[in-house]
């Protein structure tokens, strides 16, 4: 837009450009993974691979797994493995603690 | 319905269960106990004379026109103050009562100009009636003598005039700013024949004073003292119609009083179960927007951004967007293409909106303005209790003991509940604000919080956790509570967390700049101080940990008990009205309407076979995420309807550049608001005066909306609501819609829709209001959730499940270059982005937004209240001017995002909330220094505009 004035500075989350780019997207990972870690790994590595797989649109989804796992924490680089293994992401039933009904 | 006043009992209800029967003029007649003899006579058809009495305000007793006899007693003492009696006789027409009344009337007359019939309350006017009433004839008296007569009239309000000429000093005023209002900015002046009713000093006018315009005094006032404007120049009304406000998430019930088409007054209705009879500046006066001159009627569509925009037909702009469409997803695919749903707009019309992208794009690309506010509230309380809305009706906070007000601001942003909040809180209620700033609610006439957690922002989690700690450590648990509803294991996981003594407040103090003795302080009030409510709004959740505070909110509440009775819960503010409902729409992109996941088949089919179309079982993009993708080019065309994204989400610059890079932008609103900048095809919107539907508020209370006067979008008769504008989209796109009225489109949300089965716009009309889940199990509706148990899981029968919510620090930080943290909030004159009521004349007490800075801070920077200053973050730069304040602390600014030309949100990051994509615009690192005048944006955001919203002069016609 014209008349708005550059950051500054750089911004920590490189989202410039190419937006659906590894930068946003590693971050949204890191970032979903370092909120379940208090769980411990194992649980935090189920728990942002299901969040992945109930929250991302396909591109996003597609983007992270075609994305270079080293530049991920061990903990979001293992969920995304783990929604690589499951293959097609649409299709199992969502977990229940996050997809219930709301009629109580 | 015609126009007549809404009855008035003249005394309070009690809600007492006990009767009493007692003898009124000869009639036996039984009440509830404790009532006056005044409402009892009322409540048998005889009205006893009376003027400064009111039913929404105790009994005064001042008038001495509602005297009566009873036997017994002496004297004649008036009935507004009596309470009736087992078996007591009374008599309220005698001869003596008769002289009586007459006398005190004919007081009241000689000191009363004698204009009715050019008055603006002619026909309208309790004096009048009552003058009628006692039968007064003469005023023996003349009018020669000293009186009040010559006094001059207060119009310094915008919305409404006092005539002391025309007080007959009942105080009604004055009650109702306390009692119902709880400002206290009225009072009588002056003594015996010189009182006055007077808006705090001396010299004060109405505008100057503390008054909040919530027109409480109006609507109290029996004679034409307090007037609305309105009526002054329009004229008495001739009928009126029960209509839900379309501001705030309170959802209050208005009577919207007619005359023809044109809209004299919106006066709350009492019967409303949401406001009961209150109202607030924005819902009683600023409806002016409605026929503002910016209002665009017409449809229009231009090739490209930078040319002017065309008046079209409707059926040329609807063929136009169509063919856009069609070729964009012909081209690049179904999930190029999305919707945004609003949260101002009926859930029957966002029903349809996300049908149409669903169903007719093909894509779950849709989303709502609830993701920039309310997200991480559905996706918290589903997580921890089931189900994603607040657990009260509003009346619980009358039984509450502790009030925890966290992250909202109520008396500004949420006026109406704010006033039932305060009334609570002056009969003795505790009050436990945290909020980085000092709002009203922490000290104000009569109130004062018994602690402020002034936290640093960002750090929600850590206060929450360390509360948490002191529950845990110091053994204030509600054991048998969590044991019998909650998943014990999952408990225990969560109190060991919050047991750690890195968790302890004097651990956390260092990062939430809370003293360890007030966290400690407030923790034990909330577990111990009888009934505990939550009430929290934005500031809860617009952080990149806002899910997690909204759940760690809920551990508290369930860790002590305090859920599913009145009195207590977890009470999200919502910011609009129908964010609720747009939610329980399925607008987000991964659930369909009751919040039932996409990916889930069964609850798909159910969809696929009464839409006749198969849906995708991916979820779809967000609004950030359909702003990244179209900067990336895969997301090409987007439908808005209500929302100006441009202006209310964060890193204007990113918004804008992902708008600048789609081909086909289909703004649905009442004005060519920000984002039309950017957009190819305008469709004029109508607002909630225009059109049939249902608002659901902040307690799941489902409303009905009722047209009271045509769109202004067509000639007489052929303007389209919004409902009719999606669906005639549609049908351009070839989807064969043929709803006839909103209610056809309710009842497919109830057949869709488990939470809303029961719900239909009969059985609304006939409850008044239903608040969700109504079904076989609730028919009439669940005022408190989760009485029985929590409603996790398929089923709906899962326990309450506690979720450790770990501290993670924003990664916006503060450094050398931006030093302080800025954080956002709304002012009470003003709503949202102000695109209505900025064209209102709700701009005298807010006419720019200020940046709120502590004196210490201000000195540093040697800047003075009313100095232009920079105020620069990492992403951008605006100018406005500053206000110097303790209400924030030092480190900290605050300033509000109501109007374009400041733009806040140039400033604002694209951190958001881990879970939901819920920007964090309550936490942005920022600098602020002297300005010697706006930003070159700033100037060149009024001829932007303007070029913006060019519309080419209309040719002749062929």
């Amino acid at each position: 837009m014209p008349g708005v004035r550059p950051a500054p500075a750089a911004s920590p989350l490189p989202n410039r450009g190419n937006s659906m780019n590894s930068g946003r997207l590693r971050y949204m990972a890191d970032q979903i993974a370092r909120n379940f870690a208090a769980g411990g790994e194992a649980a935090a590595i189920a728990a942002t691979a299901e969040h992945i797989r109930l929250f991302w649109d396909p591109r996003m989804k597609a983007a992270i797994l075609a994305d270079d796992r080293n530049a991920l924490s061990p903990v979001a680089a293992a969920a995304v493995d783990r929604l690589a293994g499951q293959g097609a992401w649409h299709g199992s039933a969502p977990d229940s603690s996050c997809a219930s009904k709301a009629d109580g | 319905m015609g126009y007549e006043r809404q009855p008035d009992f003249g005394t309070p209800a009690t809600g007492s269960p006990d009767t009493v029967t007692l003898r009124i003029d000869g009639r036996d007649v039984t009440v509830p106990a404790g009532v006056s003899v005044m409402r009892a006579a009322a409540l048998a058809g005889s009205a006893i004379p009376r003027l400064c009495a009111t039913d929404n305000l105790s009994a005064f007793g001042s008038c001495r026109l509602c005297l009566v006899e009873v036997e017994g007693m002496k004297g004649t003492p008036a009935s507004c103050t009596t309470p009736v009696a087992e078996g007591m006789v009374v008599r309220t027409r005698t001869q003596r009562l008769e002289k009586l009344r007459r006398g005190v009337m004919e007081l009241y007359i000689s000191d009363h100009p004698l204009d009715c019939l050019t008055c603006s309350a002619n026909g309208d006017c309790e004096l009048q009636d009552q003058a009628a009433a006692v039968g007064l004839r003469d005023v023996r008296y003349g009018h020669a003598g000293e009186n009040h007569l010559g006094l001059s009239v207060d119009r310094s309000n915008p919305y409404f005039a006092f005539d002391p000429a025309k007080c007959v000093v009942c105080s009604r005023c004055v009650r109702a700013c306390d009692e119902v209002q709880g400002t206290f900015a009225l009072t009588i002046a002056g003594r015996g024949f010189a009182s006055t009713v007077s808006a705090g000093q001396a010299g004060d006018d109405f505008l100057g004073s503390e008054c909040v315009s919530c027109g409480a005094c109006v609507q109290a006032c029996p004679t034409a003292a307090l007037q609305e404007k309105t009526v002054e120049d329009i004229g008495k009304p001739e009928r009126a119609v029960v209509t839900t406000c379309a501001y705030c998430g309170v959802g209050c019930t208005f009577r919207a009083e007619m005359r023809g088409q044109q809209l004299v007054r919106m006066v709350p209705w009492k019967d409303g179960k949401a406001n009961r009879g209150h109202s607030c500046v924005k819902g009683r006066f600023a409806w002016g927007y409605a026929n503002h001159r910016d209002r665009i009627t017409s449809p229009m569509i231009r090739e490209a951004v930078d040319r002017p925009w065309r008046e079209v037909s409707w059926d040329e702009a609807l063929s136009f967007a169509a063919g856009r469409l069609k070729a964009i997803k012909a081209r690049y695919g179904a999930r190029a293409l999305g919707g945004i749903t609003s949260s101002r707009c009926t859930n029957e019309e966002t029903f349809l909106v996300q049908k149409l992208v669903r169903a007719g794009f093909g894509t779950n690309n849709v989303d709502t303005c609830a993701r920039v506010c309310h997200s991480p509230t559905g996706y918290g309380l589903k997580t921890t209790f089931g189900a994603s809305a607040g657990t009260q009706d509003f009346d619980s906070v009358m039984q509450a003991d502790v009030i925890i007000v966290m992250g909202a601001n109520p008396t500004d942003a949420h006026p109406v509940f704010a006033s039932r909040m305060k009334r609570r809180l002056r009969q003795g209620a505790r009050l436990i604000v945290i909020d980085p700033r000092r709002i009203d609610l922490v000290r104000s006439p009569h109130i004062e919080a018994a602690h402020h957690l002034a936290l640093q922002p960002g750090t929600n989690v850590a206060v929450l956790t360390a509360m948490a700690h002191v529950v845990v450590t110091e053994g204030l648990t509600d054991e048998d509570f969590i044991r019998e509803r909650c998943e014990w294991d999952a408990y225990q996981d969560w109190a060991g967390f919050v047991s750690d003594a890195r968790h302890s407040p004097e651990a956390l103090a260092a990062v939430t700049r809370v003293p360890a003795e007030t966290v400690r302080a407030a923790a034990r009030l909330y577990a111990t101080g009888g009934n505990s409510a939550i009430y929290y709004g934005l500031g809860v959740t617009e952080h990149s940990q806002g899910s997690s505070t909204v759940m760690a909110i809920a551990n508290l509440a369930m860790a002590t008990g305090n859920i599913g009775r009145a009195g207590v819960g977890v009470n999200p503010l919502r910011g609009q009205n129908n964010v609720q409902g747009s939610c329980d729409m399925g607008s987000f992109p991964h659930e369909l309407s009751g919040y039932r996941h996409i990916s889930d088949a069964s609850v798909r089919a159910l969809f696929e076979q009464d839409w006749g179309v198969a849906l995708d079982p991916e979820p779809g993009l967000r609004i950030p995420n359909m702003l990244d993708a179209a900067i990336d080019g895969s997301f090409r065309a987007i439908y808005i309807q209500g929302e100006d994204i441009l202006q209310s989400d964060p890193d204007t610059a990113h918004v804008a550049a992902g708008l600048a890079a789609m081909d086909c932008v289909i703004v649905h609103d009442l004005f060519l608001n920000e984002t039309a900048a950017y957009a190819h095809v305008f469709l004029p919107g109508s607002t909630f005066l225009e059109k049939d539907g249902t608002f659901t508020n902040a307690e799941r209370r489902i409303q009905l909306v009722r047209k009271v006067m045509e769109p202004a979008n067509g000639p007489d008769g052929q303007g389209l609501a919004d409902w009719q504008v999606t669906q005639a989209l549609a049908n351009a796109m070839g989807l064969g819609w043929n709803y006839t009225h909103p209610c056809e489109i309710m009842d497919e949300i109830a057949r869709l829709t488990p939470a809303f089965a029961g719900v239909s716009h009969a059985r609304l009309e006939e409850a008044g209001s239903l608040q969700w889940p109504v079904n076989d199990a609730c028919p009439a509706g669940l005022p408190i959730m989760h009485a029985e148990g929590f409603v996790r899981g398929p089923d709906g029968k899962g326990k309450g499940r506690f979720v450790v919510t770990d501290y993670v620090p924003t990664d916006e930080k503060t450094g050398p270059r931006y030093p302080l943290l800025l954080t956002t909030g709304r002012i009470l004159s003003q709503y949202n982005v102000g695109t209505q009521t900025r064209r209102t004349a709700n701009v005298v007490w807010h006419d720019e937004d200020l940046l709120e800075i502590h004196p210490s801070d201000a000195e540093n920077r040697g800047i003075r209240t009313g100095d232009r200053v920079r105020l620069a973050s990492r992403k951008g730069e605006t100018t406005l001017r500053a206000e110097i304040t303790d209400r924030v602390a030092p480190g900290v600014v605050y300033t509000t995002f109501h109007h374009p030309g400041t733009q806040a949100n140039v400033v604002t990051t694209e951190f958001s909330d881990w879970a939901t994509n819920c920007p964090e615009y309550k936490v942005t690192a920022v600098q602020v220094t002297l300005s010697n005048g706006p930003t070159q944006w700033q100037e060149d955001y009024a001829g932007r505009a303007a070029g913006a919203r060019r519309i080419a002069a209309a040719e002749p016609g062929e």
